[in-house]
């Protein structure tokens, strides 16, 4: 693989110093074209007591990628170099510490070659096999994430509508290789692909088998733990005009380990979504239960690292800053979830008057699963799900213009949300922190203040009710947030945020968290700088989340694509 | 609306990824933007209120567009599996009618080097020509500056 490496370096930087360069990317005629991206973020560290934040010794931490990508005709070859000097707080420190040590290397390099009916990679792969409920690989290196696997993947197309795709590799492990050895398999077969006459014009169907197995020798001085881990699954998708019905079972063998308190109960997940969508009117409604489907490629890990699978949560991703305090995040051990969605426009010209309004409307619900303990490693499920709520959310959002110059948008957000749970704060029977009660509002006003510029404001409110008796964290209690922007097209933005805990059970920590950016953009390229306190919460960034620390201090962050 | 039939450019630089429509068929990436006729590539997600205020003024301005200058907006959402399931009804209910292809893994995403959403590139003859990160309400100016340069050859 380090002879993959050097060969792709070498065709980037003999192509960069001889190429001219045209819209996007570097080419030279008939040799290729390299593109890529950078993105460095730097933050400065204070400590402060009240918020937590932690004293950092190197004072500045960064964490830094660029990607390189170089094609000609049938043939890709690609890099990633990560730094991270040593890695901002909240992204795992194996970073700086795995490897060499150095927190330097290129842990994501590959070569594809694709042809109609085949295409091979060799190197570090992102794959997701249906919904991802056996394996996603894939990278959010906002929140320290990327489970790629390092082998060898093989596609085989055989005739329009088929695909049969193939793995052997192992998994990405910081600047390291986790210890077992994944192999996998996913045949799609789309049958409006496969042969035009055997559906209506507009009715679609695909129907999907995955396996995907696990080797880790057992060490274990005392239990007999299975050495080949295999989890499948079955799917099929139905499209009908406007209606649409898509479901996934999965199942996983026995797999004792650190984050199933060693069960030897097998797993299993299922998946069903329904929606109907025509112009100006859509609604989807979703049912899930999970039950120990927690799948690693190393048995022994814990926390945020090595997942093989993915199991989103079945709930609204809200990214109002306020409410992000209370994100739901999945149980792998065990779950029963639904959710609805209703999304509405009010075309122009009826009684709402000259300009569209569009509703939505969501619910989620989440319950523990009703098992009991029959012995020391197995446990037996009595029912589909248990009377004790993990999560439950309603809110509505109204997004409504008034002519050219101003949009306004309102929304509000009830929940529960079980801290002792969702944070791991408490085992399933006992009572810490115990249900927290949010309802949150919000107005955003829009306003076109002149060409090319506007200015942005959000009111943000949320009570929060904690039960009696509960013990409460550093961000209990009642929050208050205004945000300003100001932006002019296409370069500026300038931002300033207050968040206030004025109703912290503790007079003390009834603070102040303010925040200030600047961001300028020039095509691709955005500099943005900024300074703030920081509150320590969960962090939700595309589709998963993560603890974040307290921070006090400014920030540097540079992105360019080319 | 997009010819998927279009032969690609011999010196198309788009890369090759599979997507989905919001019906379940199968896009391959370098069919989008082939002619002369630019496309504007937006890339998105349902949880991004940037991204949201970007399609939503397309939404407002598509038609003229399409009539004025004959082009087309391809709004790729990277949605991962909790949300791409929803996309069909948030994007009809939205009533798009722009066409909305699905990056379920972010294959496209990671090929064309965006390092977050929105990101949004105008691509002619199988080549990206504009690129712009981010997005502030008046960016449809420059955009719409640019799309007629293309359109007429005059600047």
């Amino acid at each position: 693989m380090r002879v993959l490496q050097s060969a792709a370096l070498a065709v980037a930087i003999s192509i960069s110093l001889v190429a001219t360069v045209f819209g996007q990317g570097m080419e030279v005629s008939d040799v290729g074209i390299i593109t890529g991206s950078l993105q460095t973020d730097i933050q400065q560290y204070r400590a402060d007591s009240l918020i937590d934040a932690p004293d950092v010794p190197e004072t500045i931490l960064s964490n830094t990628f660029v990607n390189l990508i170089f094609t000609r005709g049938k043939f890709s070859a690609g890099l990633r170099f990560e730094s991270y000097q040593n890695p901002l707080l909240g992204i795992d420190p194996r970073y700086g510490t795995s490897g060499e040590g150095t927190g330097i290397g290129i842990p994501y390099r590959y070569a594809t070659y694709t042809e109609d009916h085949f295409e091979v990679t060799a190197g570090n792969f992102y794959e997701q096999f249906g919904s991802g409920m056996v394996l996603r690989l894939y990278e959010e290196r906002n929140l320290g994430f990327d489970n790629s696997i390092d082998g060898l993947r093989l596609r085989f197309m055989p005739v329009s509508g088929v695909k049969i795709t193939g793995f052997i590799g192992r998994q990405r492990s910081f600047f390291n290789l986790s210890e077992g050895i994944m192999r996998g398999a996913d045949l799609n077969v789309d049958l409006k692909d496969l042969t035009t006459d055997l559906l209506p014009s507009d009715m679609y169907a695909t129907v999907g088998l995955s396996a995907v197995s696990r080797f880790q020798a057992d060490e274990d001085p005392f239990l007999r733990l299975p050495e080949n881990v295999m989890a499948w699954s079955a799917r099929g998708y139905f499209g009908w005009g406007d209606f649409q019905l898509e479901g996934e079972y999965a199942y996983k063998v026995n797999d004792p380990g650190a984050t199933n308190n060693q069960s030897y109960n097998s797993g299993n997940a299922v998946y069903v979504n329904a929606s109907y969508a025509t112009s100006g009117i859509g609604a989807s409604l979703a049912v899930k239960r999970i039950d120990n489907m927690d799948f690693r490629s190393d048995r022994t890990a814990t926390g945020f690292v090595q997942a093989v699978n993915y199991l989103p949560a079945l709930t609204k991703q809200h990214t109002w800053r306020l409410i992000t305090l209370y994100p739901y995040a999945t149980q792998p051990t065990g779950e029963f979830g639904v959710q609805g969605d209703v999304t509405v426009t009010i075309p122009r010209g009826t009684f709402l008057g000259d300009d569209e309004t569009n509703i939505t409307v969501n619910g989620a619900w989440i319950h523990a699963l009703d098992t009991t303990r029959i012995s020391a490693f197995n446990y037996v499920n009595n029912s589909l799900y248990a009377p004790r709520m993990f999560f439950r959310d309603i809110n509505v959002e109204v997004t409504r213009k008034f002519g050219k110059g101003l949009k306004v948008v309102a929304s509000y957000i009830d929940l529960l949300y079980d801290q002792d749970v969702i944070e791991g704060r408490a085992t399933i029977n006992e009572t810490k922190y115990g249900v927290i009660h949010a309802r949150f509002a919000v107005l955003e006003m829009l306003f076109r203040t002149g060409k090319g510029q506007s200015l942005r404001t959000e009111l943000q409110w949320m009570g929060v009710t904690h039960q009696p008796g509960a013990e409460l964290n550093l961000t209990n209690g009642d929050w208050a947030m205004l945000l300003l922007e100001y932006a002019i097209s296409p370069s500026w933005f300038f931002t300033v945020f207050d968040e206030y805990n004025y109703g912290n059970a503790n007079p003390e920590l009834q603070i102040h968290y303010p925040n200030a950016t600047v961001a300028y953009v020039h095509d691709a390229l955005r500099v943005q700088g900024g300074y703030g306190r920081v509150r320590g919460g969960i962090l939700c960034v595309g589709g998963i989340c993560r603890p974040v620390p307290a921070s006090n201090g400014f920030s540097l962050g540079v992105q360019y694509t080319f | 609306m997009i010819a998927q039939d279009q032969a690609v450019p011999d010196n198309a630089t788009i890369p090759n990824v599979k997507v989905k429509t919001l019906d379940g068929a199968v896009v391959e990436t370098a069919t989008l933007g082939t002619t002369q006729k630019p496309v504007v590539i937006s890339f998105w997600a349902t949880w991004c209120k940037p991204c949201l205020v970007e399609l939503q003024t397309y939404h407002d301005l598509y038609q003229d567009w399409k009539d004025e200058l004959g082009v087309e907006i391809v709004a790729v959402s990277i949605d991962d599996s909790r949300n791409a399931r929803k996309v069909p009804a948030f994007a009809k209910g939205r009533a798009w009618e722009f066409m909305v292809l699905l990056d379920e893994n972010q294959d496209f995403k990671r090929a064309m080097n965006v390092n977050n959403v929105p990101h949004t590139f105008i691509v002619q003859n199988g080549r990206v020509v504009w690129s712009h990160s981010a997005f502030a309400p008046g960016d449809e100016d420059d955009i719409e500056a640019e799309l007629r340069k293309l359109v007429t050859g005059v600047e």
